[in-house]
């Protein structure tokens, strides 16, 4: 069991997510059409780029933008879930060992405490973002079920992977729960809202292009993000 | 002397003296005369509401309006019509001063005939934007002499006895002696 | 149910889904005051579903579909919305559930809506959104639902579901390439006409008429010619104290776009097109458009898309008359009397179609430096490109079943001029002088309101070969 999920299993979840981002990111940029986004994307490349830039960085940026300044607080539970979310995964020491297993390489890893706090950070702030989909009326009337599985399936991987740092319980059933539930989510990617992991970027650099080349990028400073 | 009258009414009593003049000229004269009245002013943007001058109403243009406030005038006018025969009417919306003057280079007048302010509060919200009242901006800009006439005159039948000429000295002044010339010299006025 | 069984498709004899293209189908539909005959037809005008689903698979591409699908439905987009915060934060007004619960919809149900459906989506379209795309400004995917709204107005007009003043707006751009009745003989006279009024104050006074080669070509509202001829003359006044070598084309001179309101697409790429074969013929160095926003957003920011610029330009370099103000009092072509300027508390409107939707907002600002007394003007709060709409864009000024939106959507409005405390509200925009116009008949605050080109008027100094000979 646990050589086919650390095996074929890692491989088929990688892949899928990989390949299914790619399928996804070729036909965003193929269903792109100057004349209906009324967008003329190649016709100003330098403009375009530069609005493509400022719209990406200002939004990564924590309270970057205007939008985050104003909701304080959700920029926190926001970028405390998405930095541990993104962290994790890749930097965790665990997961590193397991990229130098099987690839032969492996990058800096995270001090044990600060992954301790990140992965808190993860659930606690999990927390909040589904207390807020009941709490308050302006989510509630938009969150529909595709919200809380994504949302589950996020952050399952979390729960079960500190199960397992804290040696809860039986570690023969938690260990292979977390690689399951993490793998699903790497299969999920692709087909839900998760692909936001590329589509942001592509939506952003989109909407920056839009105002680089026709919407006054090009009539001095930019847009004020 | 006068062969064409623009008479621009309010179609309210403010406007009944001057009413009663104008026809009277245009019968001494035998001119023309054309019977003018501006029943609203647009809003709500580039939609059909206009608001009505005389009450106030919002209310959507259209043909069927249109006749119907002809035939405000056209009874409006029967009490001072009597025997005057050569008349026309002309009813549109738009801001007062600015229609007169339009349908005045139109029909190119002899004089303009006018009644005195209205003044109405509630209307002349919309003339806020702009400063100055009807029979200021169209003499200002008229082609043509333009009498204004804010009450009754007891002893006019219909013909000028004396002219007094009102001086200062500038541009207009020569339009306005010439004009006061050839009315005395015509009429033999004193 | 027809003899072969399918299902007949009701059209009114108003209400249908034909644009308007003849006088006399104008002439008839505006008989029908207030569209009460037109209203009553599109209770039971039948929705071709195939057409509508054939129009998105055309029409609908990667862009519109990601930002439905990517939605992360976090609600950020709420607070953004002026009409959200005036009722009350009512969840139904969120920006999202507005474009999800239509446009969203319909792709869902892929094209298959009824009747119903599409009333709650025409008032969604038109009377809960003037397409200001400041949601676009405070959503972290950058889903601009002003964008979709605007794109579902389309798929409204063609199954012909779209207010009666603005079937009636498309109609009159087929017909006269204007907004209005007005022929290119009352533009051409109107012009002419102002020009022999002001020419005593104003010597040398002219309307140069299809001049090849000028420097500028002026294009204009259509109302101005029917109801505020001053502004041609402000104009032609401005042009000729600023020395310019100016022209109007006496053809494809009407700048505005009721079309673009009205989601038709046709007759948007007829207008512009009309304009643009205008800028061919008289070969400008620049166009220089009147104090409107939806005008320069139609003819200079969109326009070039719907006639297939590929540049994303108008054929000539195009600039909105607050540019060419701000330009002219850079360079010393116009030139204020300093002990004029102005002494009261004044504020400025910052018209979405060329502030936040063409980046102008510095440009207004530097034609303050020059015309308000320092420490006269406030700003409003938010300002430049987060000011909020008016209340009246998008077409929502006009629209008589909609009033009471409007008049509610001006409470934001009204709300942040009384907190600058100002008395004059300088709205370089047509449709937000409207809208402001109406805050003050409607809420009594004690504000003035103009556009520059007036003030402009008092305020410039004549130059001394072009004063009057006393």
């Amino acid at each position: 069991m646990y050589n086919f999920l650390t095996g074929p299993g890692l491989w088929l979840s990688i892949g899928i997510c990989l390949i299914g981002l790619l399928v996804r990111g070729v036909r965003y940029v193929k269903g792109l059409n100057w004349q209906l986004d009324r967008v003329a994307y190649t016709a100003h490349p330098k403009a375009g780029i530069k609005g493509a830039v400022r719209s990406i960085v200002f939004w990564l940026l924590p309270f970057g933008t205007r939008s985050w300044r104003a909701q304080p607080f959700m920029a926190v539970l926001f970028y405390t879930f998405h930095i541990g979310v993104i962290c994790i995964p890749l930097f965790l020491e665990a997961h590193q060992m397991i990229l130098q297993e099987k690839v032969g390489l492996s990058f800096a890893f995270l001090n044990q405490n600060l992954a301790d706090i990140l992965s808190w950070g993860v659930i606690i702030s999990a927390v909040f973002l589904l207390l807020r989909r009941f709490a308050l009326p302006e989510v509630r009337i938009l969150t529909t079920k595709h919200d809380y599985i994504v949302l589950f399936l996020s952050v399952a991987p979390f729960i079960t992977g500190l199960i397992c740092r804290y040696e809860l319980g039986n570690y023969s059933f938690w260990l292979p729960a977390h690689i399951i539930s993490g793998e699903m989510l790497l299969i999920a990617v692709p087909f839900t809202k998760l692909s936001h992991i590329l589509l942001f970027f592509m939506s952003r650099a989109q909407l920056g292009m839009d105002f680089g080349i026709k919407r006054g990028g090009m009539k001095g400073k930019g847009l004020t993000w | 002397m006068f062969d064409k009258i623009l008479f621009a009414t309010c179609a309210r009593d403010a406007c009944d003296a001057a009413a009663r003049m104008a026809f009277d000229i245009a019968q001494r004269y035998n001119a023309h005369i054309y019977v003018f009245h501006v029943f609203g002013v647009p809003t709500h943007g580039y939609s059909q509401v206009v608001i009505d001058l005389i009450t106030g109403d919002e209310l959507i243009l259209n043909e069927n309006y249109v006749d119907f406030v002809k035939e405000e005038i056209s009874d409006y006018c029967n009490q001072v019509l009597k025997n005057t025969k050569d008349y026309s009417f002309e009813v549109t919306i738009g801001f007062p001063h600015r229609e007169i003057l339009r349908f005045a280079r139109r029909i190119d007048p002899d004089l303009i005939v006018m009644g005195g302010s209205t003044g109405d509060p509630d209307i002349s919200f919309y003339k806020k934007t702009m400063t100055g009242s009807t029979y200021q901006r169209v003499a200002r800009a008229a082609r043509c002499p333009v009498l204004v006439v804010s009450r009754p005159a007891a002893s006019f039948g219909g013909h000028f006895s004396n002219v007094v000429f009102a001086a200062d000295f500038s541009i207009a002044d020569d339009a306005a002696f010439a004009f006061a010339f050839r009315l005395v010299q015509e009429q033999e006025l004193d | 149910m027809s003899d072969l069984g399918e299902a007949i498709m009701p059209e009114g004899t108003l209400c249908n889904k034909n644009p308007i293209q003849t006088e006399e189908a104008l002439k008839t539909l505006l008989s029908d005051t207030s569209g009460k005959k037109y209203y009553e037809e599109m209770k039971s005008i039948d929705i071709d579903s195939r057409l509508l689903w054939d129009t998105i698979h055309k029409t609908f591409h990667s862009r519109m579909r990601t930002w439905l699908e990517i939605c992360a439905h976090c609600g950020l987009c709420a607070d953004s919305c002026f009409f959200y915060r005036i009722h009350n934060r009512d969840p139904k007004q969120v920006p999202a559930y507005k474009i999800q619960s239509t446009l969203g919809e319909i792709i869902r149900r892929k094209g298959k809506v009824d009747n119903k459906f599409m009333w709650m989506a025409m008032e969604t379209a038109w009377a809960k959104c003037t397409c200001c795309n400041r949601c676009g400004l405070y959503c972290p995917h950058g889903i601009d639902m002003g964008v979709m709204f605007s794109y579902l107005r389309g798929l409204l007009y063609q199954q012909g579901f779209v207010p009666w003043e603005l079937k009636i707006g498309a109609g009159m751009h087929r017909v006269y390439h204007a907004q209005m009745d007005v022929t290119d003989e009352d533009f051409v006279e109107t012009f002419k006409w102002m020009a022999e009024e002001y020419q005593e104050d104003y010597p040398g006074l002219t309307i140069p008429i299809d001049k090849v080669g000028a420097d500028i070509m002026y294009t204009v509202n259509a109302r101005e010619v029917k109801h505020y001829p001053e502004a041609l003359a402000e104009a032609a006044i401005l042009f000729h104290l600023a020395g310019e070598n100016w022209t109007i084309p006496s053809s494809g001179w009407e700048q505005t776009s009721l079309a673009m309101f009205a989601g038709d697409w046709e007759a948007c790429k007829m207008q512009v097109e009309h304009v643009y074969a205008a800028m061919e013929r008289l070969r400008p160095k620049r166009m220089v458009g009147t104090e409107c926003g939806h005008a320069h957003r139609a003819t200079v920011v969109e326009g070039p898309y719907w006639a297939g610029r590929k540049d994303g330009r108008p054929p000539v370099e195009s600039l909105h008359y607050v540019e060419w103000l701000a330009e002219a009092l850079r360079t010393g072509k116009l030139k204020i009397d300093p002990s004029k300027r102005i002494k009261e508390r004044t504020t400025l409107q910052d018209s979405c179609n060329y502030i936040r939707n063409h980046g102008l907002k510095e440009i207004t600002r530097e034609i303050i430096g020059y015309i308000v007394e320092p420490g006269y003007f406030v700003d409003m709060a938010p300002n430049r490109d987060h000011n909020h709409c008016c209340g009246g864009g998008g077409g929502l000024n006009g629209i008589g079943i909609f009033r009471e939106q409007r008049n509610k959507a001006l409470i934001t409005k009204r709300d942040q001029i009384i907190k600058t405390g100002a008395t004059l509200v300088l709205a370089p925009c047509h449709n937000c002088w409207d809208a402001i116009r109406d805050i003050e008949k409607e809420y009594r605050i004690g504000i003035r309101w103009s556009l520059l080109r007036p003030l402009l008027i008092d305020l410039v100094e004549i130059p001394e070969h072009l004063k009057l000979n006393e």
